[in-house]
């Protein structure tokens, strides 16, 4: 957080120590509507929102959050084991000892990571506001029964966990993907979003992709991006899915600046290099 | 250091306010811990004036923190390498031989308040936290370089302010992708950060050799156990992977992804070659 007066302050400052001014608590009306808000509301007393947000509005929280929520399909386990993850995550970005609870920061970064995330689905699949409401809800039932306290023990049952990640799956199918490439894609257009958000966030790993096909003829260059994505899958992941290596292919060459004609031209030997038998070795 | 009667939390001289509770400056305190009753006659304009600027001294303020790394090391270093800090401020100082003792009891007081409240901010510590740990520190100090109460400085002593010290410390903080894997979160970033980013050689010379070398595993458990011992003559597992993951989050080479991978087998190596 920086004050008007650029001076760095710490997330639990009140006043600006070098111009006095008071921090002001940004306008929190919108996030009141969170339906977070109403499952746990002292999440979002002062204090906590302004850890919670701090967090939830870093890139790197959000593209965790879409990781999240890509596991759950593949596994819904995951809905609780990669919790710890989160909350790995979370720490990086609140410093030492934050004078809130952890519980209540957490569920307010939660909260809203999940709203935008939604927000966002809705519309890019153009879902109806009683479509979007229904599927919110039924995930903040799903995460309120794995994060927050409960009186009476009720357990949470992988089926349901498998029932909501396959009504999600159905809400993001469309007949025709952003790319030309996507015609050879058999889950239209589930992961293209998150992907994109992933690879925009880490220039660092486009980088690593750019130096490893400049120079080389067009097959090896299929062959690094093929391996770039494949890697990139598994980490992702961790456990690999063609169509998702080849969204990854698609949107790394899209980012290294290939011409869509280029894409298209080549987009049998991308999948072809995307197609394993087993595991790659990573 | 200064101290608001308000909220009775840090404050830095240059604040106009209080952060927590607004309190004006003019109800800030001076907390003195002792440093100046040690040696009241050091305290005298003009030896403030020239200690002020061997303070300031970056080299001075990296020899203290590898100073107090080594005495955690190994209590016995409070004595043993005290000559090291003397060096430095010998080549700090613009007349090293005018009151040498007095002067270098001051850059020493000044440079050890900067550093405790540097971190006593960043780590929200609190005075009843820290002053007790802060008084022994200056008992050290005075028994090192004045000669004062050498036999109250056992080895008990020196080790109850070392666990002490490095309990402040804990919390769950993660600055660092990689960070999960620390066991002792999170005692060392500051510490290995003034260093890290002090050492652009170093960082040159680790890119070179990664982008000639698969092995980029290897390289940084080397550099982290190497480093360990050569900055802060340690062999604490926790401290060498600390300098290994500040290392890579220097190098531009790894993408935050590919650093989660490597982690694993670093913090692997480390522990193996530490054992
Ligand atoms: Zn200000
Ligand atoms: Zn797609
Ligand atoms: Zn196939
Ligand atoms: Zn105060
Ligand atoms: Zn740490
Ligand atoms: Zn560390």
């Amino acid at each position: 957080m920086k004050c008007q007066c650029e001076t760095y302050l710490l997330l639990d400052w009140q006043y600006c120590p070098v111009c006095t001014a008071p921090v002001l608590i940004t306008d929190q009306s919108d996030e009141l509507k969170s339906r977070g808000f109403h499952r746990f509301p002292a999440a979002f007393a002062p204090l906590s929102y302004r850890f919670g947000k701090h967090v939830a509005d870093q890139s790197w929280f959000y593209a965790t959050f879409c990781q999240y929520v890509l596991l759950i399909k593949f596994d819904p386990t995951q809905l609780v084991y990669f919790r710890s993850t989160l909350l790995d995550r979370y720490f990086c970005f609140v410093g030492p000892n934050p004078p809130v609870a952890t519980n209540e920061a957490f569920w307010c970064a939660i909260s809203l990571v999940t709203d935008r995330y939604f927000r966002r689905r809705a519309a890019i699949y153009s879902w109806s506001s009683s479509q979007e409401q229904q599927i919110v809800e039924a995930w903040y039932d799903l995460i309120d029964l794995a994060f927050l306290v409960h009186e009476k023990n009720t357990v949470l049952e992988t089926s349901k966990i498998a029932e909501w990640s396959s009504r999600l799956d159905e809400m993001q199918t469309q007949e025709t993907g952003p790319h030309l490439a996507c015609q050879l894609c058999e889950s239209k257009c589930k992961y293209g979003e998150d992907i994109k958000f992933m690879i925009t966030n880490d220039p660092l790993a486009i980088g690593e992709a750019r130096s490893s096909v400049e120079g080389k003829s067009d097959s090896q260059q299929i062959e690094q991006l093929a391996w770039f994505a494949r890697l990139w899958t598994e980490r992702t992941l961790c456990l690999y899915d063609e169509d998702f290596a080849f969204c990854m292919s698609i949107n790394v060459a899209d980012r290294l600046g290939w011409s869509p004609e280029r894409v298209h031209q080549l987009m049998v030997p991308i999948r072809e290099s995307c197609h394993i038998d087993s595991c790659p070795e990573v | 250091m200064l101290e608001c009667n308000g909220c009775s939390k840090y404050q830095k001289t240059e604040w106009n306010c209080c952060p927590y509770c607004g309190s004006p400056s003019k109800d800030f305190t001076i907390l003195t811990a002792g440093e100046r009753e040690i040696f009241p006659e050091a305290f005298e304009p003009q030896i403030l004036l020239s200690a002020m600027n061997v303070a300031n001294e970056k080299a001075f303020s990296l020899a203290l923190i590898q100073y107090i790394q080594q005495i955690i090391a190994s209590p016995a270093n409070l004595f043993d390498l005290r000559s090291r800090i003397v060096e430095v401020y010998i080549h700090c100082s613009a007349n090293p031989s005018f009151l040498y003792t007095r002067s270098l009891w001051v850059s020493l007081v000044l440079a050890s308040d900067s550093y405790f409240l540097t971190k006593a901010i960043m780590y929200r510590w609190s005075s009843p936290q820290l002053e007790p740990l802060r008084q022994k520190w200056y008992q050290m100090l005075a028994a090192a370089f004045l000669g004062l109460r050498q036999d109250e400085l056992t080895e008990e002593f020196i080790k109850d302010w070392t666990r002490d010290f490095t309990e402040l410390h804990k919390c769950m903080v993660r600055p660092l992708m990689g960070c999960h894997l620390c066991q002792s979160k999170c005692v060392f970033q500051y510490d290995v950060k003034q260093f890290v980013v002090q050492s652009t050689d170093l960082v040159e010379q680790l890119t070179a050799q990664l982008s000639q070398s698969d092995t980029a595993t290897d390289v940084f458990a080397k550099v982290g156990i190497e480093q360990s011992n050569d900055w802060f003559s340690s062999n604490d597992k926790d401290l060498a992977y600390c300098i290994a993951t500040h290392l890579i989050s220097e190098i531009d080479l790894l993408s935050r992804d590919a650093s989660i991978i490597i982690s694993d087998k670093i913090r692997r190596l480390i522990q193996e070659r530490l054992q």
